[in-house]
């Protein structure tokens, strides 16, 4: 059995393939359908002009997901300049008509005033089941920052730190 | 009311529950890579030749003064092909083969015609055998000549051994992140390195815009690292090296990449017409780029030298009835077809 690396996957198969999970994971990412879709769509156009690198990676699809990290968290830096920061995607999140429980609509809109990188590490945390060591890669920063940037988070959100303790922290 | 972890998970599981439309997306991703393909055909020649500039100003930055010799005569250096190596007491046997890339420099992607591209030399390659090979950098820009060739000069085996020292001080014998900043239109370096452990190509995004959104200060840091080198490379002599005086590299085959001719506004220069006296021009092969490439050695190779000979790249080709826009390079010691260029 071949390995990924000795596939060769051109960049129509790869996209047609994980364009849907990237943009997902982008939705994830931003809390913003139409930002996850400008987010994912300039990282795919990027890829393209660097496929033959990426393509022989072991895993391009972390790697896109890195790119898609970077690209929101510069894409957001870049906006906030000209934009005035106020409740940035709060009200472009698309209502949750599965929601079971009360509360779901409102953590989705504190998730959403989150500062960029606090949002960033929840979802590496809690949606990707990253470790901190991982997610302190991913943003390359300490780990210590990654656990005080969750903290943050968590704290604004009324996260129950006992809950945390058992449940978020990764071995 | 304290909310529990589950609640962040299910929020963020809520974001993800959504429908793409696969077939709007790709539209959309294949609309913008032909939008910036067509941005990239569309600079004008004075852009074009700004960012060539821009393109080469690590080699202005490269090469030093010793050596500048006259370029432009397809006959080939007159003296030895590479002058000889400064004697040292202590000349290690080479653990490179003579035409094995040892350390390499090569600024690719970024706004640059595809033309441009294919015929562009790498900013700085030193071989195993010590040779250094340099593009000329006086020759870009709308008058720059058809054929370019580059300059070879020749350091001892033990220099090479210290360049070794220095690219593996500047982090490219390990796993380094360089980050990926958000700009297009900047070249990327591609570096090539083998410290006899075997050849790594290390990719650094828009080198040059370190200051771009998106890089960490250790990025930042690892990128200021690698220039540091390439002014390191620039001034050999400070770190002890010695380098032989520079020559026209001596090509034993030609790369000949064609583009099919069309109309000039009338800002550009209109040399004239000329026959080409080489082997026939394939078709352009059916990507955007519109591009034919063939190699010429042997016995052709000094007739397309001398036909070469005073065209610029504007000179419009004849070759059978039909008409090109022609460039043409050596290729290096380690191409061997047009496949090993970059396309």
């Amino acid at each position: 059995v071949p390995t990924a690396l000795e596939v060769l996957v051109t960049f129509e198969e790869f996209a047609r393939a994980r364009l849907a999970a990237l943009a997902r994971y982008a939705a994830v990412l931003t809390g913003d359908r139409a930002l996850a879709e400008d987010v994912v769509q300039e990282v795919m156009i990027r890829a393209y002009g660097r496929w033959q690198q990426i393509d022989e990676m072991a895993q391009p699809d972390a790697y896109l997901r890195r790119m898609i990290v970077n690209e929101y968290l510069s894409w957001r830096r870049r906006w906030a300049r000209v934009v005035p920061q106020a409740d940035a995607g709060a009200d472009q999140l698309l209502p949750d008509f599965t929601q079971s429980h009360a509360d779901r609509q409102a953590v989705r809109s504190e998730l959403a005033r989150l500062p960029r990188r606090q949002r960033a590490v929840l979802v590496l945390r809690y949606y990707e089941h990253l470790t901190d060591a991982e997610i302190a890669e991913v943003l390359d920063c300490p780990q210590g920052t990654v656990r005080s940037l969750a903290s943050r988070a968590l704290a604004t959100l009324r996260v129950d730190a006992r809950k945390q303790q058992l449940l978020g922290e990764r071995p | 009311v304290k909310r529990s972890v589950a609640d962040i998970e299910a929020a963020l599981l809520a974001d993800s529950d959504t429908e793409w439309d696969v077939d709007r997306l790709m539209s959309n991703v294949s609309a913008g890579v032909r939008q910036r393909r067509r941005r990239n055909v569309a600079l004008t020649a004075v852009a074009a030749a700004v960012l060539t500039v821009g393109a080469t100003l690590p080699v202005l930055l490269l090469h030093d003064s010793g050596g500048t010799v006259p370029i432009g005569t397809t006959s080939g250096p007159t003296g030895p092909t590479t002058a000889p190596a400064p004697t040292t007491s202590s000349t290690p046997v080479s653990r490179f083969a003579a035409d094995e890339v040892v350390l390499q420099f090569a600024s690719v992607g970024g706004q640059t015609l595809p033309i441009n591209a294919a015929t562009g030399l790498p900013n700085m390659t030193f071989y195993g055998d010590g040779r250094i090979i340099q593009p000329n950098v006086n020759e870009t820009g709308p008058q720059a000549p058809t054929l370019q060739i580059p300059w070879v000069s020749t350091i001892s085996q033990h220099d090479l051994e210290k360049v070794v020292a220095l690219a593996k001080g500047a982090g490219l014998g390990e796993d380094v992140d360089y980050g990926i900043p958000t700009n297009l239109a900047i070249p990327n370096s591609r570096i090539t390195f083998n410290d006899g452990s075997g050849q790594r190509v290390i990719l650094i995004d828009a080198m040059s815009y370190d200051a771009e959104p998106g890089l960490t200060q250790a990025q930042l840091q690892a990128r200021q690292k690698v220039k540091d080198l390439t002014m390191q490379l620039a001034n050999l002599s400070y770190f002890g090296i010695e380098k032989s005086r520079s020559e026209p590299y001596p090509m034993t085959a030609l790369a000949v990449i064609a583009e099919p001719w069309s109309q000039l506004p009338d800002s550009y220069p209109h040399p004239a017409e000329k026959t080409w006296p080489g082997p026939a021009i394939p078709d352009p092969g059916p990507d955007a780029k519109n591009l034919s490439c063939v190699t010429i050695s042997g016995d052709e190779l000094s007739a397309v030298s001398q036909a070469l000979q005073g065209a610029i790249v504007y000179t419009p080709w004849l070759v059978g009835g039909q008409k090109w826009f022609i460039r043409a390079r050596p290729l290096l010691p380690h191409e061997h077809s047009c496949a090993d260029l970059d396309w």
